[in-house]
């Protein structure tokens, strides 16, 4: 199996078999785009937003559902759920706050669309059914509002109501 | 070009479908950081493409049909680390200088993440983050992360995020803010930005399910429909605002009850009056005088002033004009005829179709629940007296209206007759009409014949005519009068009054000279041989629409010049869809059946009595028809011509 070295900012190389690379459309973009072959595998990728901890992370996410099917196509009209996580993907990331945001930066970056869906479903139970002063809690979030700026913005909630 | 020649956030961005983004050759890039002015039109670019729900986003290299260094943002992925390009066929060094170009492109705050931070261990103690729990946050995210995360949440949950901190608020209200759903005859969800109007065209309306969700004010921020529907309660505030925002209006359907308690037109003087929706060609009002009891301390002056405001203002444009009144007794009716006369006349330039229709209904003032004291209110409006006070003078701008559609339903006035009135202001109406295709009578006490034929033979145009006459058992009916209606696809009459005793004439003559292009008759009351059934069939294939209900057919005489045999023959009509007609006998219903059995089309109404039940029915049923309506009863009664087609189901 061919497989590309990619590099951490940290300067960590971590060789990875092809086809999990190009669960990234980053990289896979990047190779179709320069026309890299499966035998160039002693190029090595710099991936300089990613730590190497976290790359190792993706890695083993990419791993875990390299067999996935393809994700199917996004539709707008159509309620979208977040309870239906896997369980391994739960257990995988039940980490730290800080780097459950590190992970969400690098599939964004890596353009890994199950990935940052998975991780997005995280952070979005995690603000469900809490308030804004739980919210702000939770993420460390300063309330910069004035009170008549929030007095103004409950105001405008109010119409916006499904009632 | 330079890259600082360009400033994305001062232009007006179209489509983008293709653009060029001039970004310096790699090679001027290996040591030197991107210009942040390019840096900030990038950003601008990819929040642009987000706010116009491109979906996908990119920025490529060019082909190799474009020169180096010039780069193409496409309608695909939105990808942070594709927006710059390799070019190089040094892999390495290419992928180096790009993906360190692209770390430039995040926020300021996102740069902190990659200097060294305090370490902090995950739970599983094998990966060490690059900031800690107290740093992360939301504005570390690039905006699309942030929308996707915030799409995933309820609109509930939404908007409790707008109050978490400024940022969040920005960032909602910029993505998608608020859902709204407008209802109308097709429901549109759709996301409603704060601070900007819609950048789409809404084409209808229902304030109802509007002012659910939005209060007035609010209004102003919705894109102008062209169509606005008011068929519940509204706050004159939000009238009022509604007028303000939506002047161009070109329909407006209007239910009367629910605004009773709303002055609709405050600002109106009946000397100066606005000219509020000059744009509107369709003006429709509703009122049943049934419901107004659901309206506390109804005031029905109240209700005739607002009447009286919404016609007297002048709508330049207005060519349909529909007025419907349900349950409205005798009295109550009078009062609203004068001013839907006089608005008529005074829309005269513009005004094409009328359609006014007065249903008597239930008397209320009859009806126990409404005899009381406490319901006088609901019933009792003073007699108009404009018409009586003034005489004709206000009418006199009636013979001005051109008319294409008129439809008219007077309601049954005591007192009137024929040649006095109520119907004797509409016939001022109609007598000077040239240009009529579609004409609809209806009263109680018929039309006069005389006025009939003057108006027929006024209006060469005639497509569809719907005429409730006034004849005695004498009387006869000469079709040769829509002789000249070459266009008639549609006839329909109804004799008003009783059929009395049986007699051996027929009522029609010159059949053979309705137009050849009809397609639906219905005759309803009167007397007609079954010879003029005949005439009437033959030779008109397009005809798909027969009703002879409640007329009183004569068999064929003996000395008929056509045979019986091709009398009855004529039943099977090809084209015949529907055809309904009583009483029925045994030797006309034989022909029927033939056609009921070899048609999957046709559908067949009977009006029977008892003993027509009993020797049919099972005859009818051995046929085994596709299509069969049978009605068993005193009356049947066809609102509409058209109902009948809808019938599927074989019902026996």
């Amino acid at each position: 199996m061919p497989v590309v070295r990619l590099q951490s900012v940290d300067g960590e190389v971590f060789p990875v078999d092809v086809e999990i690379a190009r669960m990234s459309f980053a990289i896979r973009n990047m190779l179709d785009d320069l026309g890299v072959q499966d035998n160039d595998a002693e190029e090595v990728i710099p991936l300089p937003n990613v730590t190497g901890p976290i790359l190792r992370k993706v890695i083993e996410w990419c791993t875990h559902h390299k067999d996935d099917p393809p994700p199917p196509e996004e539709d707008d009209t159509r309620e979208k759920r977040t309870d239906d996580i896997p369980a391994w993907d739960q257990e995988f990331l039940r980490v730290d706050q800080a780097v459950l945001f590190d992970i969400i930066l690098a599939a964004n970056y890596l353009d890994i669309k199950g990935l940052l869906d998975v991780t997005c479903k995280t952070v979005a139970n995690m603000i469900k059914g809490k308030t804004p002063e739980e919210i702000r809690k939770l993420f460390n979030i300063k309330n910069d509002f004035t009170p008549a700026e929030e007095e103004q913005i409950r105001k405008e909630n109010e119409w916006c109501e499904e009632k | 070009m330079n890259s600082q020649d360009v400033n994305f956030k001062n232009m007006a961005v179209g489509p983008l479908n293709s653009i060029v983004l001039p970004i310096k050759p790699d090679e001027d890039m290996e040591d030197e950081q991107m210009d942040p002015h390019a840096l900030d039109n990038i950003s601008y670019l990819r929040t642009v493409g987000k706010s116009r729900k491109m979906t996908d986003l990119q920025i490529r290299r060019k082909e190799s049909n474009c020169t180096v260094g010039e780069y193409v943002l496409l309608d695909q992925e939105f990808s942070g680390a594709d927006t710059a390009a390799a070019s190089s066929s040094n892999m390495s060094s290419t992928c180096r200088k790009r993906f360190s170009n692209q770390s430039a492109l995040y926020p300021s705050n996102h740069q902190k993440q990659l200097e060294p931070a305090s370490a902090s261990c995950c739970d599983r103690g094998d990966v060490v983050s690059t900031v800690t729990s107290e740093q992360a946050n939301f504005s570390c995210y690039p905006y699309e992360v942030n929308f996707l995360i915030f799409s995933l949440l309820s609109h509930e949950q939404i908007l409790s995020c707008r109050l978490v901190c400024k940022s969040w608020c920005t960032q909602i209200d910029f993505f998608f803010a608020f859902q709204c759903v407008l209802n109308s005859e097709k429901v549109y969800r759709y996301k409603l930005r704060l601070k900007k109007p819609l950048p789409f065209e809404v084409s209808h309306y229902d304030i109802a399910e509007l002012t659910r969700h939005l209060k007035h004010k609010h209004f102003q921020r919705l894109p102008e429909p062209k169509s606005i529907r008011i068929l519940k309660k509204i706050s004159s505030k939000n009238f009022l605002k509604m007028m303000d925002c939506w002047r161009n209006i070109e329909s407006l359907t209007i239910l009367l009850e629910p605004l009773i308690h709303v002055g609709l037109f405050q600002k109106w003087s009946y000397y100066h009056p606005l000219e509020y929706f000059p744009n509107l060609t369709h003006l429709s009002l509703h009122l049943d005088r049934l419901h107004l009891a659901r309206y506390k301390s109804f005031n029905p002056k109240q209700l005739r002033f607002n009447l009286d405001q919404i016609l007297m203002n002048p709508y330049a444009k207005l060519e349909s004009f529909s007025f419907q009144m349900l349950n409205t007794g005798r009295h109550f009716a009078c009062a609203f005829l004068a001013p839907i006369l006089m608005f008529v006349g005074r829309q005269h330039r513009s005004l094409r179709e009328v359609d006014v229709v007065f249903h008597t209904g239930y008397e209320l003032e009859t009806l126990p629940a409404f005899s009381s004291e406490q319901h006088a209110p609901y019933y009792y409006i003073p007699l108009d007296d404009q018409i009586y006070v003034h005489g004709e003078v206000n009418l006199t701008l009636l013979p001005n209206v051109n008319l294409t559609h008129c439809s008219l339903a007077i309601p049954a006035v005591s007192g009137c007759t024929t040649q006095s009135g109520i119907c004797n202001y509409f016939s001022k109406l109609l007598v000077c009409q040239k240009y009529l295709q579609v004409l609809k009578l209806e009263t109680q006490v018929g039309i006069e014949l005389g006025l009939v034929e003057k108006v027929i033979r006024s209006n060469r145009n005639l497509k569809e005519v719907e005429l409730s006459l006034s004849l005695s058992t004498e009387d006869t009916m000469d079709m040769e009068l829509f002789s000249s209606c070459h266009l008639l696809s549609a006839l329909r009459l109804k004799r008003v009054g009783f059929i009395d005793l049986p007699s051996q004439v027929s009522q029609f003559v010159n059949m053979n000279k309705l137009p050849k292009s009809i397609t639906k008759v219905s005759f309803e009351r009167f007397y007609m041989s079954i010879v003029d059934m005949y005439l009437l069939m033959v030779d008109r294939p397009s005809l798909e629409y027969l009703n002879i209900s409640y007329c009183y057919i004569q068999n064929a005489k003996r000395d008929e010049t056509v045979s019986e045999e091709t009398i009855y023959g004529i039943l099977v009509h090809p084209n015949l869809k529907f055809m309904c007609f009583s009483p029925i006998r045994r030797h006309t219903l034989n022909k029927v059946i033939v056609k009921l059995k070899t048609s999957d089309s046709f559908c067949l109404l009977l009006q029977m009595n008892g003993w027509q039940w009993t020797v049919l029915s099972r005859e009818l049923w051995l046929a085994k028809p596709r299509r069969l309506i049978l009605h068993r009863g005193e009356q049947y009664c066809t609102k509409s011509w058209f109902a009948p087609y809808y019938f599927e189901k074989v019902k026996v």
